[in-house]
């Protein structure tokens, strides 16, 4: 399969938090973005092994709505983009 | 017994309404030292002993990167109260106590309230709070700050504390591998703990006990140690570590990090650390037997969302809002209410105040004093009382309701094209309202840089004071297209703003793109008492105002007009001190077309109130009224120099009461020189751009 359509087809395991679905759970591997909003996305909740739902993207597409540990935060695409999910996951 | 006792708890866990609930009306509300962060304490009877009652700000975690932070910190660790009160929202428990957890790690006397309980168990939910209090080593006590239930309870818990402080710590409910590293940091430490006020060196201590180089009273060490854990540098150069120490406290840190890295690949100490308090919270959670809610309330909650956050539809329904909103404030009824008000300040006040100066026959000066001067200028800004609270009104249910959330979510990326989040919506749009209540708004930002960025921009955001000037202006010169002068005028403020912004962006607030991480808290019916205090408060404060700025700076106006430069009363306002004034002034303004002295003081008293500069005209082109005033006005101005004198007034600097309280929430002059630097360049750029380039097509 090639590369780009292995990945639009989700068939990698390892995809970011931006390229869930709407409604769609999956759990933290890695929170590799970087910067002072890193302690804050950690604090929050975004640890390794967390489960996370994104619910929905604000109407320009970013930033977005997601659940975890029993509440909704919204966070920056960028800010999703270096969080690391793998499959499956649940509440 | 005086009891001391800190609030402590997450923004949204109703904190400050338990506050409201335990303390009533006797707050004393104040900042804390050096920041604009609001510190508000107050005294309570709690059985037969007396408390203060000390909240701290609504944080989510101790550590030492936000102000907020800090001050929570430096509070607990210096002015030790006898008792830390942690709120706690029971529907969103698990990240609650997140916090909970960093404060059982301090060691403080911890009592914990576990607000909406009730709510959690109408939703079928549970726990099992002796049960949980016995796993986390504190008391846990449900309450509804809202309904004012279980405060006996809470009472008898927060005396039992403070006569027998137990606080066991948290470390013991943590995993194996982290238990093991603190238990070796700690020993290595010895005695080594941070030295001085690191956590808060830009903040002297606050309150009783910490004066300055008071000896900082040392954290346990199992703070110290999971602040090392989690590779924070400051922690570590605060402790002025011997080689050996550090050489013990890498390798404990190592070997943690090894351990931690066979079940997460590459993960740092941080979110090693984070994850510990996490699973230990969840284990806590699971033993105590707690069942979340059913979803039910989150299900009406996420509908109402589909909707206010859908694609389409989030910006029609936004605009729909603020335009209900500020059809209320500037329609018929804002309109009515404070015209009822102006009846009775003028007609009432005014009328009574002359009889009694004729009765009493007092000289001319006290009557033009009393009426010109004190019942014009202040009654003319009182008048404005109804329409700013009923903007409040509108702004704190939207707010206690979740939708000003919303209105961030939706709008952030729009504002993030200036540097800024969706945070600083809310308080740009109040801007339209009031910019002295906008600027005010502007605590919900959260960042100080972004604060700062949004209170420098919201002046441009034309507010509800320049109304009487376009309207002025616009009936005397664009009859035919009034509205659309006066949208051109809103449009250009906006666009005043963005430039600003972008100048902004790349000059004095480079650094930083601001994290932008918000919780999106479920939608709630707004409790009627939280907003009726709110807007009692927002009440008193600008009778407060207008009682001393106003009436001070009131005086001084009627002063300069009333007086010439050798200090004699004058009827002719020409030859006042105004008139003097206006003469110097003339010349500068002469580019941007209003040579005539009268304009320069008429937008100088616009200082005080915009709508003074309606007034003044009026006095100064001797008009009875404001009928005959639009009749008089194209003999002075042409219609270049009417547009370029609206434009001039939408970006001058905001008035007195504006000015001040930016100052108050800038918490620096510096700061607010360049916010008035910046509407008078703006000003008299734009001015002088319309005026000129326009001259050359209708000369």
């Amino acid at each position: 399969m090639p590369f780009d359509r292995a990945e639009k087809t989700g068939a990698f395991m390892n995809r970011t938090l931006d390229q869930l679905k709407d409604g769609e759970w999956a759990r933290v591997e890695a929170v590799l973005t970087q910067g002072r909003i890193r302690r804050r996305l950690v604090e929050m909740g975004i640890t390794p092994g967390a489960g996370i739902r994104l619910i929905r993207r604000a109407p320009p597409g970013d930033p977005m709505e997601i659940e975890l540990r029993g509440y909704r935060l919204t966070i920056r695409r960028k800010a999703a983009r270096g969080i690391r999910m793998t499959g499956g996951g649940g509440p | 017994m005086n009891l001391s006792i800190a609030l402590a708890g997450n923004p949204n866990s109703g904190k400050t309404t338990l506050f409201n609930a335990l303390t009533g009306a006797h707050q004393y509300v104040g900042n804390w030292p050096g920041v604009t962060v609001e510190r508000k304490e107050a005294l309570f009877e709690i059985g037969a002993d007396q408390a203060v009652l000390t909240d701290l700000p609504g944080v989510y975690s101790l550590s030492p990167y936000s102000i907020e932070e800090r001050i929570t910190r430096q509070f607990l660790e210096c002015d030790r109260p006898d008792v830390v009160l942690n709120i706690v929202d029971a529907t969103n428990l698990e990240r609650n106590l997140y916090l909970t957890m960093q404060l059982m790690e301090l060691e403080r006397p911890l009592v914990v309230a576990l607000n909406l309980m009730d709510e959690v168990e109408r939703r079928g939910g549970h726990v099992d709070c002796a049960r949980l209090s016995a796993l986390l080593g504190a008391p846990v006590v449900p309450i509804s700050a809202k309904r004012r239930t279980g405060f006996d309870g809470l009472f008898s818990a927060l005396i039992a504390q403070a006569r027998a402080p137990k606080n066991p710590g948290a470390v013991r409910r943590y995993d194996a591998d982290t238990r093991r590293a603190v238990a070796e940091i700690v020993s290595a430490l010895g005695g080594a703990r941070p030295a001085g006020r690191q956590t808060g060196h830009m903040l002297q201590s606050a309150g009783r006990g910490g004066g300055k180089g008071a000896p900082r009273p040392t954290p346990p060490g199992a703070f110290c140690a999971l602040q090392l854990m989690e590779g924070d540098e400051t922690a570590f150069s605060a402790l002025h570590l011997s080689g050996a120490q550090r050489e013990k406290i890498d390798r404990a840190c190592g070997a943690y990090l090894r351990a931690g890295r066979r079940v997460h690949p590459g993960i740092d100490g941080l979110a090693l650390v984070a994850g510990a308090r996490y699973d230990a919270i969840s284990r806590i959670l699971r033993e105590s037997g707690f069942t979340s809610a059913s979803r039910r309330g989150t299900d009406i909650s996420d509908g109402i969302d589909r909707v206010m956050t859908h694609k389409y539809l989030a910006l029609p329904i936004f605009l729909a809002i603020m335009g209900l909103m500020f059809a209320a404030t500037f329609g018929p009824v804002g309109r009515g209410l404070s015209g009822g008000l102006e009846y009775l300040i003028n007609d009432g006040l005014g009328t009574l105040t002359r009889r009694l100066m004729a009765a009493l026959g007092a000289p001319g000066w006290i009557e033009s004093l009393l009426l010109e001067g004190v019942i014009a200028g202040v009654g003319g800004v009182v008048v404005f009382l109804p329409q700013i609270l009923m903007i409040f009104l509108f702004l704190s249910v939207l707010e206690d309701s979740g939708y000003m959330a919303r209105a961030a979510f939706i709008s952030d990326r729009a504002l993030r094209g200036f540097g800024l989040s969706g945070r600083s919506f809310i308080p740009m749009l109040m801007g339209f309202g009031c910019t002295t209540t906008a600027v005010v708004g502007a605590r919900a930002v959260e960042n100080q840089r972004d604060r700062r960025m949004t209170i420098l921009l919201t002046p441009f955001m034309s507010c509800g004071a320049k109304l009487p000037v376009y309207g002025l202006f616009a009936a005397a010169f664009f009859r035919r297209g009034q509205g659309l002068v006066v949208l051109s005028l809103y449009l250009l403020g906006m666009l005043a703003m963005a430039l600003c912004a972008l100048i902004l962006r790349k000059t004095a607030f480079k650094q930083g793109d601001t994290p932008f991480v918000m919780e999106l808290p479920p939608y709630r019916w707004p409790s009627p008492e939280n907003v009726a205090r709110r807007l009692w408060e927002r009440a008193r404060d600008f009778l407060t105002r207008a009682g001393t700025v106003i009436f001070a700076m009131s005086v001084v106006v009627w002063f300069l007009r009333s007086f010439s430069p050798d200090l004699r009363y004058v009827t002719d306002s020409e030859r006042s001190i105004f008139g003097a004034l206006g003469g110097l002034i003339a010349p500068a303004l002469a580019p941007v077309g209003f040579g005539d002295w009268r304009k320069g003081v008429a937008l100088l008293s616009g200082l005080i109130a915009k709508e003074a500069v309606v007034s003044t005209l009026q006095v100064l082109y001797s008009a009875a009224d404001a009928g005959q005033l639009i009749g008089m006005l194209p003999q002075h101005f042409t219609p270049l120099g009417a547009y370029s004198f609206m434009v001039f007034t939408l970006l001058y600097p905001p008035c007195a009461a504006a000015i001040a309280s930016m100052r108050r929430e800038l918490g620096s002059a510096a700061y607010t020189w360049l916010s008035i630097g910046l509407s008078t360049g703006a000003a008299y750029a734009a001015a002088l751009a319309i005026y000129q380039v326009g001259r050359l097509f209708f000369a």
